[in-house]
């Protein structure tokens, strides 16, 4: 008789299932808001200067920020996953989800560089 | 173990070896291992695939939940229902274990249908009465909706998870290892890997269920084919009262399945042709819900007279449609499955088609209330046969005499599962070592693959064994129904005899080790083959209506000659019968003399 | 009665054959409201005895037969015969090692429902009578406890043909539902403690093949999404 053996629970599931739902809920409150700056923009309701204005506001680059986070939380997850169903290997499951890991979170630090104008 | 002759044999030690993974022999397996001892059940099929599963009504236990109940009134119906053929001393012993073990149950996770006040729910079944039957329909039967049996074999086979029971599935019982001092091991046929199994026990318990399918339309599954009981006629010891095959009035006609008689207990009732109920006429006061075989005769006997329903007017009707659409969905929805898918009928609107069906084997394995094998020697008609143990419906202990009440058959399996465990620890005290075999035990177990796989590599000519098989259910089915007389019967056995002369010729195509289910069926009809000669020797000889063996050409139940039980032995010669007394003495309380039997 | 059936069947037998292949059979309609697993045994009967599957109570309640029939899960003795494109194709479950035609492994399925410990587990002394437990608590176990282990939800989920070492599958998780919301069970806080893990229980993509597959027609998806309701009802 074959057994498997009880490897215990990793005790993440939850976690991994709250922060892909919490981030879904932020991109879904934050995403339409560039989208509408962009038909702003395209109707002439805002100019140039006024566009700065509004992405130079400190609340403007707070949601800014929130949305780079939650938009790179939401793809890690979702990748993650497929990562997990798609490649079999430990080894290469390890080794694409921490480079995944190192290309968004550079990523991110750029973009948050720009957002908030480091060394600028 | 190189001296066993062959590497071939792969040699396995354990305390018990439990043969069968049905609720019987999960009960027993799993009140050893809470002991502490080293059991393996060794079962053909996985465990949950059993046909404890199909088992729908409930289990029988006087709780009194519903209505006032006794288990002595309990004690009461039983014995009626058998026909006093019933052991009393066994019968005793269920009845007032059930309460108890019911309880247990619940308490294993059974998820028992409830009452408003959490109590298990209980229904009224056919047969059961209150204070010795004059207090009207007693509510006895304790329900997990309908599917009862179901609800029971996973809580068991769950128990014995926990319990870390030792499971050999898909491992085919070949023979049994006997010797002067009793049954000491099992030879096995791995049937996924194709390899020999010995398996040394200090204790054998056969759970191996009915033998149904020795009849061609029958509610049983493909795998009740009484493997226990040709084992214990290969080992010389005689099988008890196999004549009693009881016919269940409400299986689907044509097709088998089982209709539960928890409809009948839920309000449904049978009609004929003309639409009429009735059986008001043969059973005024319990009516639909008299015992199995008034009902099934009932039935029987409105269609010999013209009144059966359909073009070819061989059933009657069950109606239900008038118990309401929630209560059938919430008390029957597997009859309602079951009914959708095998008559397509929507029994919510419509009346299902139904006609008697060959259910239980009543006779089996001759056990005492211990569970113990026993055969007579003699003058003494229950010598012990040590190390050899029968429970279930395998076994005849009897508590069902010539007719089994509804809902006592899972009560059976738990009740004597337990107690034959526990008897079992008084052996294993007793014997504390494996006993010497003999060099060559595993041969005839051997033999028997070895005969029907070269049959297959030699590509030998030879009727098939389906073709036979179906000879024999034919038989059985054309001359051992309900009514019997003794000229049909007679044409019957002499039939059977010459078609069993036709086994040795018998060819199997497959000759493959791996999974070989045709092999597998192959084994399994000679075990039918054995049974059906005893049932039918056993049937001819019996010349008085008594149960569900019920004759033209004697319609009387004859307590002066009759009240015994059929012993049947099974040599190179044929089938020899014995009889031994009914055992009408119970435990503590007074007998209950036979009387006419009326509901 | 001359209606004829195609069917085209899964064979593989290790001992003969490299690769498995299908093989054709006619079978002829025996009776009214022929079933799969009656064909199956007309074959093995009639025309080719080497024909290997699994197959127990013939009525649907013991789990024997389930077969992948025309790409869908299902048990050979209650699916009718009549009405499924034909030749009927006739496959062992997916993703699941065949040991000989039809005949699949499962010890790997009940190993996982091992896993779970599927047993009333209590701390508090056993009551003398019965546990009570009202019609409405014992309502929640339907659609629950009427599994009957056929597997032919399990085999039917991508994310189990992908992950089926470590996630559960759906039908050991629907059983680790049914002691989770039974009401005489003590073990909830274990039990949970024991799926929450992104493998175990949150493989579930919510892909729903399971409830199509159920030939009892329970829902295992909605077990499972009862099971991550409680687990972040605990963690809030």
């Amino acid at each position: 008789m074959k057994l498997t053996k009880e490897p215990g629970s990793a005790r993440s599931g939850i976690g991994d299932w709250y922060w892909q739902r919490l981030s879904a809920v932020v991109l879904a409150v934050l995403l339409p808001l560039p989208f509408l700056l962009i038909v702003a923009v395209y109707s002439g309701s805002v100019d140039q200067l006024g566009l700065l204005d509004l992405l130079d506001h400190f609340f403007s680059r707070l949601l800014h920020t929130l949305l780079i986070l939650a938009l790179i939380v939401h793809a890690y997850m979702g990748l993650k996953v497929i990562f997990e169903d798609y490649v079999p290997v430990i080894g290469w499951r390890v080794t694409l989800i921490g480079g995944m890991l190192v290309v968004m979170s550079g990523f991110g630090i750029w973009w948050l560089a720009i957002i908030w104008a480091w060394g600028g | 173990m190189a001296y066993l002759s062959t590497d071939k044999v792969e040699h396995h030690f354990h305390d018990v070896v439990i043969v069968g993974s049905g609720g019987a022999g999960m009960r027993c397996a799993l009140q050893l291992a809470d002991a502490g001892h080293r059991v393996a059940v060794v079962t053909k099929v996985l465990p949950t695939r059993s046909h404890t599963v199909a088992a729908q009504g409930g289990i029988n236990a006087s709780l009194g939940n519903v209505a006032s109940d006794h288990w002595h009134w309990h004690m009461y119906d039983t014995v009626k229902g058998s026909d006093y053929l019933g052991d009393q001393d066994a019968i005793e012993y269920m009845c007032r274990a059930a309460p108890l073990l019911v309880r247990e149950l619940e308490h294993q996770g059974v998820p028992f249908s409830r009452l408003d006040d959490g109590r298990i729910y209980q229904r009224p079944f056919g047969g059961q009465s209150r204070e010795f039957g004059e207090g009207g329909q007693a509510s006895r039967t304790c329900a997990a909706a309908d599917r009862t049996g179901h609800a029971i074999l996973h809580s068991l086979y769950q128990q014995n998870l926990r319990a870390g029971t030792h499971f050999y599935q898909e491992f085919f019982a070949l023979d049994l290892i006997t010797g002067d001092d009793g049954c000491q091991g099992l030879m096995a046929w791995d049937i996924a890997r194709g390899e020999y199994h010995l398996f040394q026990a200090k204790a054998v318990i056969l759970a191996t269920g009915g033998a149904g399918r020795v009849f061609r339309v029958t509610t049983n599954a493909h795998i009740c084919t009484g493997d226990g009981g040709a084992l214990t006629l290969a080992a010389g010891l005689p099988m008890e009262d196999m004549e009693f095959f009881q016919f269940h009035p409400t299986g689907i006609a044509d097709v088998g399945p089982l209709i539960t008689e928890g409809v009948r207990g839920e309000g449904g009732y049978l009609i004929n042709a003309n639409g009429e109920r009735f059986m008001e006429r043969y059973a005024p006061t319990a009516k639909d819900l008299a015992s199995r075989d008034v009902v099934s005769r009932a039935i029987a006997q409105e269609i010999r007279e013209g009144r059966g329903c359909g073009p070819k007017k061989d059933h009657v009707l069950l109606k239900l449609d008038h118990l309401g659409e929630e209560l059938i969905m919430s008390k029957l929805p597997n009859i309602h499955e079951l009914a959708l898918r095998f008559a397509d009928v929507d029994c919510t609107k419509d009346p299902v088609p139904v006609q008697p069906t060959v259910h239980y084997t009543m006779g089996g394995i001759p056990t005492n209330r211990f569970g113990e094998v026993v055969y007579s020697k003699g003058r003494n008609k229950e010598v012990v046969f040590p190390g050899l143990y029968a429970i279930g419906e395998a076994a005849c202990v009897s508590v069902h005499g010539a007719n089994r009440l509804g809902g006592n058959s899972l009560l059976e399996i738990v009740v004597f599962g337990r107690a034959c465990g526990n008897q079992v620890m008084k052996h294993l005290r007793e014997h504390r070592y494996h006993a010497q075999l003999d060099v060559d035990c595993w041969q005839r177990g051997a033999e028997r693959v070895e005969r029907w796989l070269s049959s297959a590599r030699d590509r030998r000519e030879g009727p098939s064994i389906a073709d036979v098989r179906l000879r024999m259910q034919t038989i059985m089915q054309e001359h051992f129904g309900v009514y019997r007389t003794e000229e049909l019967m007679a044409e019957g056995v002499a039939r059977l005899e010459s078609l069993a002369g036709e086994m040795d010729r018998a060819v199997i195509s497959d000759g493959c080790g791996l999974f070989n289910t045709e092999l597998v069926e192959a084994l399994e009809l000679e075990n039918l083959m054995a049974l059906a000669r005893v049932t039918a020797a056993g049937a001819l000889a019996r010349r008085e209506s008594r149960g569900a063996h019920a004759r033209d050409d004697y319609p009387e139940r004859d307590d002066e000659r009759w009240m015994r039980h059929t012993l049947a032995t099974l040599d190179s010669e044929g089938v020899k019968l014995g009889y031994k007394p009914v055992r009408t003495s119970p435990m503590t309380v007074e007998s209950f003399p036979p009387k006419k039997r009326v509901y | 009665m001359s209606e004829m059936i195609r069917l085209s069947i899964f064979r593989f037998d290790p001992e003969r054959d490299d690769k498995p292949f299908m093989q054709s059979y006619e079978v002829p309609v025996t009776k009214r409201g022929m079933k799969l697993l009656d064909a199956l045994n007309y074959i093995k009967w009639e025309l080719d005895g080497t024909l290997t599957y699994r197959r127990s109570c013939g009525e649907g309640v013991c789990g024997s037969d389930g077969l992948n029939i025309n790409g869908v899960n299902g048990l050979a003795c209650i699916t009718p015969v009549t009405g499924l494109k034909q030749p009927v194709h006739v496959r062992p479950l997916p993703g699941m090692h065949v040991i000989r035609d039809l005949v699949v492994d499962m010890d790997h399925f009940f190993d996982q429902y091992r896993q779970i410990q599927p047993w009333m587990q209590t701390d508090t002394p056993t009551p003398e009578h019965e546990r009570l437990q009202s019609p409405e608590e014992r309502a929640l176990l339907d659609g629950q406890y009427e599994c009957i282990l056929c597997a032919c939800c399990t085999t039917s989920c991508p994310s189990w043909w992908w992950n089926g070492d470590r996630f559960l599958g759906p039908a050991v998780l629907l059983q680790a539902n049914r002691w989770i919301v039974d009401s005489r069970d003590e073990a909830t806080g274990r039990r949970l403690d024991q799926l929450e893990d992104a493998f175990r229980l949150y493989r579930c993509h919510q892909i729903m093949n399971c409830m199509e597959a159920c030939p009892k027609e329970l829902n295992p998806t909605a077990a499972i999404d009862s099971i991550k309701r409680k687990l972040l009802a605990r963690k809030s």
